[in-house]
């Protein structure tokens, strides 16, 4: 946790847990590095509601095209949100999206970190 | 409805998986096989199966019973989703012309979703540092 709180401080409740958990085996180079990665690539779940809301201006999608899921964007732009039901959906279930991928980010960040910066125990396990 | 209580029936076997002979239903197992039914079948997934075995089995030539559009509801005239579901359904029954006629975007419709119910099963085993909260 303490290291979670030093390197990003701005995550909060489950997204601070999660990462706090990813970050417990890390050294401080990599927690250091993995910060940096992890805040360039997370998505913020404030816009991704805002974007949901842009559907009632007529704009819908745009929070799905803001979680890289530009299908799913599309269809929402052309069809109003399926009917504003799709732009409701989202609104409700903003906070969950958002947290789906902002796991799987830090998921493939800590295994990109891990192989860039392997820790002195693993140093000697690698091939020179 | 078919679909409904199939579920239904699904549901009623967590229960009956959980239940001890001398300690009746157990709370704790029941809870567990509940979570983890929820990370198998992400609750967005569920939504759009039901949506299109739904739409798979009404008959597309009936007027709908209830309006889901929320824009005619407001008063708007004339939303770009609407005729979507029939679109759809007409395209699941193997008629793809009228399907096209009446919206445009219902094969595409139905590839983005089976696309994204995909992605999210996908995504429940892919490989994960921790588990997180369902």
């Amino acid at each position: 946790m303490s290291k979670v709180i030093k390197y990003l401080p701005e995550l909060e409740d489950e997204e601070q847990l999660y990462v706090a958990q990813l970050m417990k085996s890390m050294t401080e180079e990599q927690a250091e590095h993995f910060a940096r990665v992890y805040r360039e690539r997370r998505k913020d779940p404030n816009v991704t509601l805002l974007a949901a809301l842009a559907g009632f201006l007529g704009l819908a999608g745009g929070g799905r095209f803001y979680l890289n899921q530009v299908g799913m964007g599309v269809l929402y732009l052309l069809t109003g949100g399926l009917c504003v039901i799709g732009t409701i959906i989202d609104i409700i279930q903003h906070k969950k999206m958002t947290r789906k991928y902002n796991e799987k980010k830090a998921d493939e960040a800590s295994i990109l970190i891990r192989g860039a910066f392997p820790a002195p125990s693993d140093r000697g396990l690698l091939p020179e | 409805m078919l679909f409904l209580s199939h579920s239904g029936r699904i549901l009623l076997l967590i229960p009956t998986l959980c239940y001890d002979k001398h300690r009746g239903i157990d709370n704790q197992t029941m809870t567990r096989a509940l979570q983890s039914l929820r990370q198998i079948i992400p609750p967005e997934a569920l939504v759009w199966t039901i949506g299109l075995i739904g739409l798979a089995l009404t008959d597309p030539d009936t007027q709908g019973v209830l309006d889901l559009c929320l824009f005619k509801q407001l008063g708007f005239e004339g939303c770009p989703g609407c005729g979507l579901g029939h679109s759809v359904a007409y395209l699941l029954h193997g008629d793809l012309g009228r399907s096209l006629e009446t919206h445009p975007l219902g094969p595409f419709a139905v590839g983005v979703l089976c696309m994204r119910i995909l992605s999210l099963v996908r995504d429940t085993t892919r490989f994960r540092a921790f588990q997180s909260q369902p």
